[in-house]
This record gives C-alpha cells, structure tokens and sequence, in this order.
C-alpha cells in the first residue's frame, strides 16, 4: 500500500504563521508522500515561501510541489523554488523524482503547466505572437511533463500540475474562464506517457474528479475543493503499474 | 453641473416690494431678533448679508437671514409671532418669514442643494459682532458653500461675498471639503475662479472637490461589469490581497465579495482594497477564512 497525501492552493503569505502546521499534525500517520500542487505562496514572494518552509519543518513526510501562477507573480520564482528546496521540498518543472515506500517506488513528474483551454473551445498558436507565445508555453510545458513522466520507472507514476488538463475538474468554474484554467495539451501528455493518477490545483470552485481521455484519474486538491488540509489517495500496490 | 434646479430657494422672493427703512430701525429690530432667537434656547445662526459683513467684506444690508433646524422653524416662528412681529409660513420646502417694522427677517431651514443647519455646522457656529451687536453666525466655510451655490445672475452678490470669505485666508481647507458635499464642483469653481483673483487657495483642495464630484457623478451610473472588473482588479494588483480567486457581485448597487481567502488578515483587506478602489460604494464582504476543517479524504486507487 502506498499513501500519497496532496494539496494545492495554500496561498501561503507572511500572515499565515502557525497557520498550516496544526492541520498536518497527523500528515506523517496518513501519508507516505506529500504533494503539493502549486499557489503555494499568495504572491510569489521569497519570504512567503519561507514561512511555508518552516510550516513544513520536520513533518517527516517525503513533499514534492509544482509551483503555480501565484508563486510567479512577482518574477521571484527562482528564489522561491530555491527557498523550498534548501527546505528538503523537491520543486518540479519537467522533472520527476522517485520516492521509495518500504520496497515500492513511487515516481512523480511535475509541471506548473498553463491555459489554453480545452478541445474544441482552445486556442490555437495562430495570430498575433502573444497568442502564439501563451499556446507556445504550454506546448512547451506539456512536453517537459510527457518527457518526464516516460522516463520514470516506479510501481506507480503521478503527474502533479497547477493548471488542469481536464474541463470535468473546472466544473463549478465560470467556463468563460476555462481556458486561463488549464489545457487539454497537459492530457494529452499524460496520456502519451501513461500514469496512474493526474493531481492538480488553481480552480478554486472547480470539482473534485475527472478523467483525462486516456482513462488516467484527474483530482482537483485545491484546498478549496477538498474542504480538508490534504486528500489521501491509496494505491494497492499488489496489482501491477499499467 | 447642477443639481437641485428647481429648488424652491431659488425662487427670488415676490411678496412685493422691498421695504424702504432708515438704519436705525433696521439695527433697532435685529437687534430684536437676536433676542428673540437666543431667547428660544433653539440652535441657530444668522448668514446671509449679516454674517458676510461680520465674517468677510462690509457691505449694505438690509436683510436678516436666520437659518434653524428644520424641526425648529414653526418654533422659531412663533417666538417672533409673540415678540410682536407679523409672521407667515410662506414655503412648507424651505422659508418662513417674520416682518417688523419693515425689516423682513427670513427664517429659512433649508439652503439650496439641501442645506440644512445640521451637528456639524452648529458645532462650528461662532460669536460675531455686527453694528455693535453680539450674535451666532455660521463658520465661514459654510457660508461659502452656501453663497457660491446660490449664485446666480440676478445674485452675483453671494460670488462676490464668498470670495470675501477666502480672502480673509482664514478658511479651514479640510472642513470645507467635507462641507461642499451638496456640490463640489460648484464650490471648485469658485476657488478656480479665486485662484485667477489672486487669492490664495491651494491647488489640492481644487483637485480634491473635483474628484469629489467626478464620484458623486460617477456611483450612479456606473454600469455593474465596470465594478466588477474594477473589483478584480484591485484585489489582484494590492499587495495586501493578492486575489485572483474571489466572486465579486454587484446586487442593488453594493458590492458583494465572497469565496475563501486564507487568513483573517487578508479576510480584513479584500473589503477595504475594495472600498478604496470603488469610492462611494458599499462593499458587502461574504468571504470566509475559516481554513479547511474536515478531516482528510482517503481514496483508494488501484
């Protein structure tokens, strides 16, 4: 059995001292893994992912994240990144990291990802370059995910994402918005490389479930949606890895 | 722009011609008046020629302007019906009036745009002197709100008794600001105007009544998806907030913000970024910021 714990959305800033810990007091009891799905600061600020760091002291829970578009806001992203590692947090961007549980590896592939919308209402790299440069982005972040993903060997493969590569999760969303909410292109790398589970964050009053076209599990663990600190997902590592 | 066009106020009085009398008995009968008034116990202040003479520039008068509570005017009627003077209730709106000797004394009790003699103005009444006598006038401020809103063609005379009134350089910039409520942009015009006299008025309390009035003008019309996306934008861009996420309505005018933020600070921010952002508008804050709270969900996956 493998326990992976996961949230997104913390929105964590200067006022949120002592804030957070208390809600993981029991995160080493439920969980293996702890993953966290970008919008992790409220600004982007160094200083916020500081005292998320110290939130996340010494949990003694493996975490991965992905950061979000919050946590690029003021252009401080690297250092941000930078703060969350120095904390024993892995920060991926079209990378993946094994974690091993008892004698099973559990593999994570990660991007921030970004908008575009989804099929048959998306845009398209057509027009003017800022349009081109936004369908652009997230072409390119799709490919570091589907990259990643295929070449990790584990017993079980997840895609951690800010952005959703499914419409099903947005529901609740205003869909005039869906397209600044995710893209299809994020799917269809996960689908290309195969995994067992999606997580994602960044839509608040979004839903909780859906599936890629694939047939791959998508979650939504906005800590809005989830109404709880983390969500915990089982695998039953008996069977094999599709 | 001006509103309250067709406030009784500015219909000039039609009662017949004016009273021809000497000084003496004009002194004779305020004189009077102030006894009546200050014998009533009620709040008053005299404005009008009276208070210009005390307050800013000498000038001929014969008239006696007394503004009163609204809730006092029938009061304050009846002291001078008692005191001997003849008296009428001449507009249920604004203006009852009070005749001795030829000398008309109007108890008014509402100016025009609105004015009434409210906390504020009374707690700025003050002691004057006019021919030797002692009596409560309205603060200067006031009474400048009041002329250059009466101004008209046929009464340049208040123009030019409010201009007196800033050239006494004793004008209490702030307090005035909040007094030209009833119609900034008037007031605004008549500092520019002061300013091209010579005068001196600082440039801020000129730009201040502007945007005043650009807000009262403003908040009625504004269509809702403007709030909106004004709403969204300051939330977004104040470093204090920072949110992208919440739902911002407007229902009957007032802004309504909901959705969960992640601390009560920020809780506190949303509504005042907002209320800073939307001058004039009631912002109603729906947010929450109780945290999650459920216990976790455990799913199990294959």
């Amino acid at each position: 059995m493998i326990r992976v714990a996961a949230a997104g959305d913390l929105h964590v800033g200067v006022d949120s001292v002592g804030r957070l810990r208390p809600l993981l007091a029991d995160l080493a009891r439920d969980a293996d893994l702890f993953l966290l799905a970008g919008d992790l600061t409220q600004r982007g600020r160094p200083e916020e992912a500081k005292v998320l760091a110290a939130e996340l002291d010494g949990l003694g829970v493996p975490t991965v994240a992905v950061l979000g578009n919050h946590d690029y806001h003021s252009g401080d992203q690297d250092a941000v990144a930078r703060v969350l590692e120095d904390a024993g947090i892995s920060v991926l961007e079209g990378t993946a990291v094994v974690v091993r549980v008892g004698d099973r590896r559990v593999g994570v592939a990660g991007t921030k990802g970004f908008g575009g919308g989804f099929a048959g209402a998306s845009a398209s790299e057509f027009g003017e370059p800022e349009m081109k440069a936004l369908v652009g982005q997230t072409r390119k972040l799709a490919r570091g995910l589907e990259r990643a993903l295929a070449a990790l060997r584990a017993d079980r493969r997840i895609a951690l994402l800010h952005y959703s590569p499914v419409a099903e999760t947005l529901a609740g969303e205003p869909r005039e918005i869906y397209p600044f909410l995710g893209s299809y292109l994020l799917a269809e790398a996960v689908d290309r490389s195969g995994a067992d589970l999606v997580v994602h964050g960044h839509a608040h009053r979004g839903s909780p479930s859906g599936m890629t076209p694939g047939g791959v599990p998508v979650r939504n663990v906005a800590m809005p949606v989830i109404g709880c600190a983390y969500q915990v997902f089982q695998f039953d590592t008996d069977a094999a890895s599709t | 722009m001006m509103r309250d066009q067709d406030h009784p106020h500015e219909r000039e009085w039609t009662g017949g011609t004016v009273p021809v009398m000497d000084d003496a008995t004009f002194h004779q009968v305020l004189a009077e008046a102030i006894r009546v008034a200050e014998a009533t116990g009620l709040p008053h202040a005299f404005m009008g020629g009276i208070a210009s003479t005390a307050l800013g520039r000498p000038r001929w008068t014969h008239d006696v302007d007394l503004l009163v509570r609204p809730g006092d005017a029938q009061a304050m009627l009846r002291a001078f019906a008692a005191a001997g003077f003849d008296t009428e209730e001449t507009d249920q709106a604004w203006l009852y009036k009070a005749t001795r000797d030829g000398v008309l004394v109007d108890v008014i009790f509402e100016s025009t745009g609105g004015i009434v003699l409210d906390d504020e103005m009374l707690s700025r009444v003050r002691p004057a002197r006019f021919g030797g006598l002692r009596l409560s006038v309205l603060a200067p401020e006031d009474l400048l709100v009041i002329k250059a809103i009466v101004h008209r063609e046929h009464r340049q005379r208040h123009w030019f008794d409010a201009l007196a009134l800033v050239e006494t350089g004793e004008l209490d910039w702030p307090y005035l600001l909040r007094r030209a409520e009833p119609n900034p942009r008037r007031v605004a015009s008549l500092l520019l105007y002061a300013q091209t006299d010579g005068l001196e008025v600082p440039d801020w309390v000129v730009e201040e009544l502007l945007a005043k009035a650009r807000e009262q003008e403003g908040t009625d019309d504004e269509p809702d998806e403007y709030l909106i996306a004004g709403a969204q934008d300051a939330l977004v861009r104040d470093p204090r907030t920072g949110e992208l996420e919440l739902d911002v309505a407007v229902d009957g005018g007032v802004v309504v913000l909901s959705g969960a933020v992640a601390t009560p600070e920020r809780q506190a921010a949303v509504a005042e970024v907002v209320a800073k952002a939307l001058p004039g508008r009631e912002v109603r804050n729906l947010t929450s910021a109780d945290g999650p709270t459920a216990a976790p969900f455990v799913e199990t996956l294959p």
